[in-house]
């Protein structure tokens, strides 16, 4: 119990510190800032075609078109505060005094993660104020909205840990960053393969390696379980592979 | 050499992939092409095994092998409780109107179908997706419910059995009877199940010959909104002429009749029709509107009393609860008479220019002792609305209550009469609520459907409900937009930039 309680004090301290290096930088609110405009201004652009669409629903003509394009700049985004988790340390050589010191690799890998976590959720919660704003004009739908919500963090969170592996494999955070890219794209264009196969099975396989099927269910509403089964497998697994690419270097 | 046949190899490798994907029905050919593929690999590395020699004695390759077998392990591991939660999934349906989710009565139906059911799917390959996510939950309901795929040009002896000529179809299999469905919703497939289980399909007559508002017009006054509601709840409209010979045929499948609106009256023949079908059990659904001008209708007014109940010409005035706009002259109806709750229904209602439901002395009358009268709906409680008997002062847009002549309220808008031991009839002192021009107000069309299915239905039958929408469209207002657009495009930024220079100033001078 104790052996647990120790291994979350430290997570705890690593993140913590992880995280206010992120958020103490200026370009950190000049990014958000960013962030807020666009989400702000897709928001505004939403509502005001959804207001004469009086036949449509506020959750699938503005909440839904708002998550899935969210998702798309998470993806843009996430990589590029992934690239510098490992390569900076790699580059800086600070990674090998790291993973010298008597912190497992585990809390490394953990540490950035749930930092980053915590950097993706100021993120995420800056997309449930619209919602708030729109309980005043009598919108109440809010489990369709934490649904959403939910499977934006949940895919988001895949890409920190797809970004933290590739940024585990190289000291160049460019380098780093375009695998990124290269992957999640990979993995969000498989369900436009699985739309092309005449193969069934295989549409099926495609179709559910590909996070862009997952979160579209969460989006829209409906929330089946084996998508948590494949974000925790999707997690595991990169963390795994992580925890091998570090491993590599203890010769 | 090596390189040459490294290559040749990888690139069939790659074209069996694509043709695993592309040439499904193509099984055996496929699989002797992977075994073909794979054999090949063998003897290549056992061919050259001396050139891979320093390859495969390489630390590299130890730790590359290594790392693989593991992730392969893990993915093998992680791919099987995949496979176990993708076959044992148990959906949660957030949305708003239950998109995902079979609808009650589906449900309901479903368990009424005893024995197994079977459904062919015919349909192109790149459809299969959408047909089995349906299945499923179909299944999901019915364990004995199977379905398979079938492609329309591997199965031309299909279409001729079935007469097929559509794209997509499915034959649906209850007994060894078939239905062919070329429509896929809730409403078809609840129509097919309950067509091969010889269930009754309510019908319902429309009264079509007094000028009432038609069923099939787009027009704003209207009601194919309201058609297409019952329509969609497998209710068969059919229009009644009440003086016609086809009616005596008509009368043994209508359930109920619709008097709705006339603006003709009624002769004395078509009045003992109207007697008919309740003494037989049937119903009679009449909504009259008021009038300035004379009376169109007062023979059918006068018809009403036989059943306890008249509609005045009169036109109720709510002062307390209105819709904005109308001074009083489109009550709102906030709640059910009596605060009681009938079918649950959603409020408020409104009543655009309605006329009250007054109940009359039976005494003398055929029925006396007979009948049971609930009213449904009122307007507010006095002094606040009344019904104004004075047409002048509708004209005049001048409304006052005189105790003399007007009716004090609550007055009643609805009302239903109970016969022992025959029909019912209900009344409305509008018919308006309903037309296309109000299809966004889905509470009146509420109110009235939950009418029609309380009437229509029997408690054993097998019914579908009735389309409401449970997320109204939303109206956001002109300041309300601007406030979203200050909001989300100039407030929230600027302060996360204005946070961005303090920080840095901070920062400058630590």
């Amino acid at each position: 119990m104790s052996n647990i309680s120790s291994w979350l004090t430290l997570l705890k301290v690593i993140s913590w510190k992880e995280f206010k290096s992120i958020v103490t930088r200026p370009l950190f609110f000049v990014v958000t800032s960013m962030y807020m405009l666009l989400s702000g201004w897709l928001f505004f652009n939403y509502l005001a075609a959804a207001k004469d669409m009086t036949t449509l629903s506020v959750e699938t003509s503005v909440f839904r078109p708002l998550y899935g394009n969210m998702n798309f700049v998470f993806l843009f985004i996430i990589p590029l505060l992934t690239m510098r988790s490992f390569s900076e340390e790699r580059k800086d050589k600070t990674l090998d005094l790291l993973l010298s010191s008597r912190l497992d690799k585990g809390h490394i890998i953990a540490g950035k993660f749930v930092s980053l976590f915590m950097v993706l959720s100021i993120f995420v919660s800056v997309l449930a104020v619209y919602p708030l704003i729109l309980s005043f004009s009598g919108f109440e739908n809010w489990s369709m909205v934490l649904s959403g919500l939910l499977g934006l963090l949940l895919t988001a969170s895949c890409y920190i840990v797809a970004g933290l592996f590739f940024s585990s494999l190289t000291d160049n955070q460019i380098i780093s960053a375009l695998m990124s890219y290269v992957f999640l794209f990979f993995c969000m264009l498989l369900i436009f393969s699985a739309q092309s196969t005449n193969n069934m099975i295989a549409a099926q396989i495609l179709q559910y390696l590909s996070f862009l099927f997952h979160f579209e269910q969460f989006a829209s509403g409906l929330i089946p379980t084996y998508s948590f089964v494949y974000y925790a497998s999707f997690l595991g697994f990169f963390s795994y592979l992580t925890y091998y690419s570090l491993k590599q270097r203890e010769w | 050499m090596y390189v040459f046949f490294g290559i040749i190899l990888s690139v069939l490798a790659i074209v069996n992939v694509g043709t695993w994907l592309t040439l499904t029905e193509y099984l055996q050919f496929n699989m002797i092409y992977s075994t073909v593929i794979a054999l090949g690999f063998v003897a290549y590395v056992w061919f050259f095994r001396e050139k891979f020699r320093h390859f495969y004695e390489s630390i590299w390759f130890r730790k590359f092998s290594s790392a693989f077998i593991s992730c392969c392990l893990i993915a093998v591991i992680l791919g099987f409780g995949n496979y176990l939660a993708f076959k044992n999934v148990k959906n949660f349906d957030f949305s708003g109107r239950h998109i995902h989710s079979l609808p009650p009565e589906m449900k309901d139906l479903l368990s009424k179908v005893p024995g197994p059911i079977k459904l062919s799917i015919i349909s192109p390959q790149h459809s299969y997706n959408a047909f089995r996510t349906y299945m499923n939950q179909l299944k999901s309901e019915k364990n004995d419910l199977s379905f398979e795929f079938f492609q329309p040009h591997l199965r031309p002896d299909l279409l001729k059995k079935h007469n097929i000529e559509a794209e997509q179809s499915i034959v649906v299999t209850y007994k060894g009877r078939h239905d062919v469905l070329t429509s896929f919703s809730h409403v078809d497939f609840a129509r097919s199940f309950k067509k091969l289980m010889n269930a009754k399909r309510i019908v319902i007559g429309f009264s079509s010959n007094h000028n009432e508002a038609s069923l099939k017009s787009k027009d704003g006054d209207g009601l194919k909104s309201f058609g297409e509601f019952l329509a969609a709840a497998d209710i068969q409209l059919v229009p009644v002429d009440l003086r016609s010979n086809q009616f005596q045929n008509l009368k043994k499948e209508i359930s109920s009749l619709f008097v709705w609106g006339p603006k003709v009256d009624f002769t004395k023949e078509e009045l003992s029709s109207l007697d008919e079908l309740i003494t037989e059990g049937k119903n009679v659904i009449v909504a009259l509107d008021p009038s300035v001008q004379k009376d169109n209708v007062p023979a059918l007014r006068a018809w009403t009393k036989n059943y306890g109940v008249f509609i005045q010409n009169s036109f109720v005035i709510d002062k307390y609860s209105f819709v904005n706009g109308s001074n009083g002259t489109v009550p709102l109806v906030q709640q059910q008479w009596g605060g009681k709750e009938f079918y649950n229904l959603k409020m408020p209602i409104f009543f655009p220019l309605t006329s009250h439901i007054q109940a009359v002395n039976m005494q003398g009358r055929e029925l006396d002792g007979k009948i049971e009268i609930e009213p449904l709906l009122a307007s507010s409680q006095q002094p606040h609305s009344w019904a104004e008997m004075n047409h002048n002062e509708m004209i005049q847009q001048q409304y006052l209550y005189n105790s003399t002549e007007d009716f004090a309220g609550p007055v009643t808008l609805s009302a239903l009469v109970k016969v022992q031991n025959m029909g019912s009839l209900l009344l409305l002192g509008n018919s308006k609520l309903v037309e296309n021009n109000y299809s966004k107000f889905m509470n009146n069309f509420d109110f009235l459907l939950k009418n029609v299915e309380h009437l229509s239905y029997s408690k054993s039958e097998i019914k579908l409900s009735m389309p409401m929408v449970q997320a109204e469209p939303m109206f956001v207002n002109g300041i309300q937009i601007k406030l979203v657009f200050y909001l989300s495009i100039f407030v929230f930024p600027l302060i996360g930039l204005l946070t961005a220079y303090f920080t840095y100033r901070i920062r400058l001078k630590s």
